[in-house]
């Protein structure tokens, strides 16, 4: 009985975090139950009001949770199944019911709730985080992650170069050519992060270069870039590396020890 | 002249191939300007239904270099799909037109005759009357667009004609905005460092699913995402069109994608209303059902932007994540099943349509033959009882097969 009621609260529970905001679920509400009572064709009365009550139903019983986790998914993806249902279709269909003798004036009154209780996806935020930025070049990514990346393969165009830098351009880089390789990536915050010392001693709040040099030379880097914002130990000039050139807030070096040998290695070299 | 060329290249792969492949499934009485919108739909869902073979064996079978195999198989593929779909819809016609059917029935199923039963409308006097008719013969080339409505001012038309015309208007500056926020917007996702650089390594490096996408370097072969192949349909087209992958993703497939889902949601839209659709409503005037389309289409354009309510909704996935497998499942496939439901529930076998577009699920995302195969047997249980036809159900499970098999090859390989 514990496992059930603990499956229940779970649906509850998933349900309230895909309604947000909860503009979007009522307003399906109250189109669901305006359709209930006014909607007389059968085939509408069987795809907007009967379909979804099954898929409603079916949504909330825990056996059916159950079943999802063990068979089909263990992660967090059981609010898709809402996705089945049509609730923006149900809401429109029911405005344009309502509507259907003056439609202009009910488009506004529908678009004035849409608008005034709506959330815009232009403003949209994952957490406090706001995630819409204006696109800088048709790659959407920064047009410092490509200057960052015509920077390090200048040293060996056409060939892969294996290169560090901080995290937040980790996102970007491969994005825009993947022959450049990372030392670190967005694994180490996803859960399966590798385990060889660099990210480390990148994000530690003072850099040492040279400890990041050595692992990197047993690891085949030979590009670094470093953020102007960040606090280095030391020059890395005075460990060998030559700068390549900076950008806005990133200097990148490369290591021509680390290149050479790099070079040498056809597996690794050879395109 | 970059971008022109690969404008060119993509509107022939992503658009002319798939129409002309499309129309192996109008049918000889069908009027094409009626339902041309299924009948890309139905090539669409085909040449992807394709891929997916194509590419499964290209992942699993082939180790080194498999992409350029992919790409000039399915490139071959493709075209030959849409040659058949031109000769079998022009053999039809031909035939038809030789068995003087053609005519007699697209004149009926066109409607030009059909809307408003006055008798004035079919006299010669119709205009000293003061009915303004609109007949879409030949010299009425904006209305030969949209498809045989004929328009009269007397009645309620008037006010139906303007609203229909205002709405639409409403719908495509709505649209247009999307399209301009699409491409000028950029809204960050981790996922994207996944799916977007997997297309980009299969035109840079030349294989699939067999480099690790956040660091560079090889890897075995990825079982749990190779099922979900849309990252290498997206690396076929940037590989036709000589567009940069990434940019294709995130900057020209919106483009594309959004239209796209309007487009199907204009097909269910048009079952509802019984306008273009595959069985429509003349009871009430073109006007009439055109505008009822506009108000549906407008509602979801505003509730598509403004149903960020949270980070789950469709919605938000739609406008945010446009080009990724899990969004276009839910913007593409999930309403076009709805469509296939709204079919079957007027006794139009909808039967093709569901197995495309299980298929389709599985190369969106793995979890994706489970939802479509739960909203079939759903949708036909229930449509079973409502229309007390127990086959319903015998059938919704066969088209689940595809589904089944998908989940078993998916269990196997983890």
């Amino acid at each position: 009985m514990s496992s059930i009621l603990n499956y229940l609260q779970l649906n509850i529970s998933t349900l309230i975090n895909f309604a947000g905001t909860g503009f979007l679920l009522i307003l399906y509400a109250l189109s669901y139950v305006y359709l209930f009572i006014a909607e007389k064709d059968d085939r509408k009365r069987t795809f907007f009001i009967w379909i979804p009550a099954v898929l409603w139903l079916a949504f909330m019983l825990p056996p059916v949770r159950w079943f999802f986790i063990k068979f089909i998914d263990s992660g967090d993806t059981y609010y898709r199944m809402l996705w089945l249902i049509p609730i923006s279709a149900t809401t429109a269909h029911a405005a344009a019911k309502l509507s259907s003798g003056y439609r202009l004036i009910g488009l506004i009154a529908v678009s004035a709730v849409i608008v005034l209780c709506g959330s815009s996806v232009y403003n949209a935020k994952a957490g406090e985080v706001l995630i819409v930025s204006e696109a800088q070049n048709p790659y959407h990514i920064p047009d410092e992650a490509i200057e960052i990346v015509e920077l390090v393969k200048k040293t060996d165009e056409g060939h892969k170069i294996r290169a560090v830098m901080p995290e937040e351009m980790t996102f970007y880089v491969r994005q825009y050519d993947t022959d450049v390789y990372l030392a670190f990536g967005r694994e180490m915050v996803m859960g399966f992060p590798i385990a060889n010392g660099m990210y480390e001693v990148m994000t530690a709040n003072k850099v040492d270069v040279w400890e990041l040099i050595r692992k990197g030379r047993e690891r085949l880097v030979s590009a670094y870039v470093f953020g102007k914002f960040q606090l280095l130990s030391d020059d890395p000039e005075e460990f060998g590396l030559i700068k390549l050139g900076e950008t806005e807030n990133y200097k990148v070096y490369y290591d021509p020890e680390e290149l050479e040998y790099v070079q040498s290695i056809n597996y690794f070299y050879y395109k | 002249m970059y971008y022109m060329t690969g404008a060119i290249k993509l509107i022939f792969f992503l658009l002319a191939l798939p129409f002309c492949a499309g129309l192996v499934f109008v049918p000889h009485d069908r009027s094409l300007k009626r339902i041309f919108h299924i009948a890309y739909i139905y090539g669409w869902l085909l040449d992807m239904a394709v891929f997916f073979p194509v590419s499964m064996v290209c992942i699993f079978f082939i180790e080194q270099n498999n992409f350029i195999y992919c790409v000039t198989v399915y490139a071959a593929l493709q075209i030959l799909l849409a040659i058949i779909g031109v000769a079998v819809f022009a053999g039809r016609r031909m035939r038809s037109g030789a068995n003087g059917n053609t005519k007699a029935a697209m004149s009926d199923d066109a409607g030009v005759d059909e809307v408003d039963h006055s008798p004035s409308e079919k006299s010669a006097t119709a205009v000293a009357d003061g009915h303004i008719e609109f007949k879409p013969r030949g010299t009425g080339k904006v209305f030969d667009a949209i498809q045989g409505f004929s328009f009269s001012l007397k009645e309620r038309g008037r006010r139906n004609f303007l609203e229909a015309i205002i709405l639409w208007a409403i719908f495509g500056a709505l649209l247009v905005f999307q399209l301009y926020k699409a491409v000028t917007t950029v809204f960050f996702d981790g996922d994207n460092i996944y799916y977007v650089v997997q297309s980009l390594i299969a035109t840079q490096q030349g294989t699939m699913y067999r480099e690790m996408p956040y660091i560079g370097g090889s890897t075995e072969l990825d079982m749990r995402h190779a099922l979900a192949v849309i990252p290498m349909w997206f690396a076929y087209l940037s590989e036709v069109s000589g567009i940069h992958a990434t940019m294709l993703c995130r900057t020209v497939m919106p483009l594309f994608l959004l239209p796209f889902v309007y487009l199907i949601w204009f097909a269910v839209g048009g079952e509802l209303y019984g306008v273009m659709s595959l069985h429509d409503d003349y009871s009430k005037p073109a006007s009439e059902r055109a505008a009822d389309v506009g108000f549906f289409m407008c509602a979801l354009s505003m509730l598509a932007i403004f149903g960020s309510v949270s980070i789950y909704t469709a919605e938000r996935f739609l406008m945010t994540r446009t080009w990724q497998g899990k969004a276009m499942f839910a913007n593409i496939a999930v309403p076009l099943v709805l469509l296939g439901v709204l079919w079957i529930n007027r006794e139009y076998k909808g039967w093709l349509l569901f197995l495309l577009v299980n298929i389709f699920s599985g190369m969106c995302t793995s979890l994706g033959v489970a939802f479509t195969a739960a909203l079939i047997c759903t949708s036909c249980l229930v449509s079973a009882i409502r229309n007390r036809k127990p086959s319903l159900v015998v059938y919704g499970m066969l088209v689940c097969i595809p589904n089944v098999l998908y989940m078993a090859a998916y269990i196997l390989l983890k």
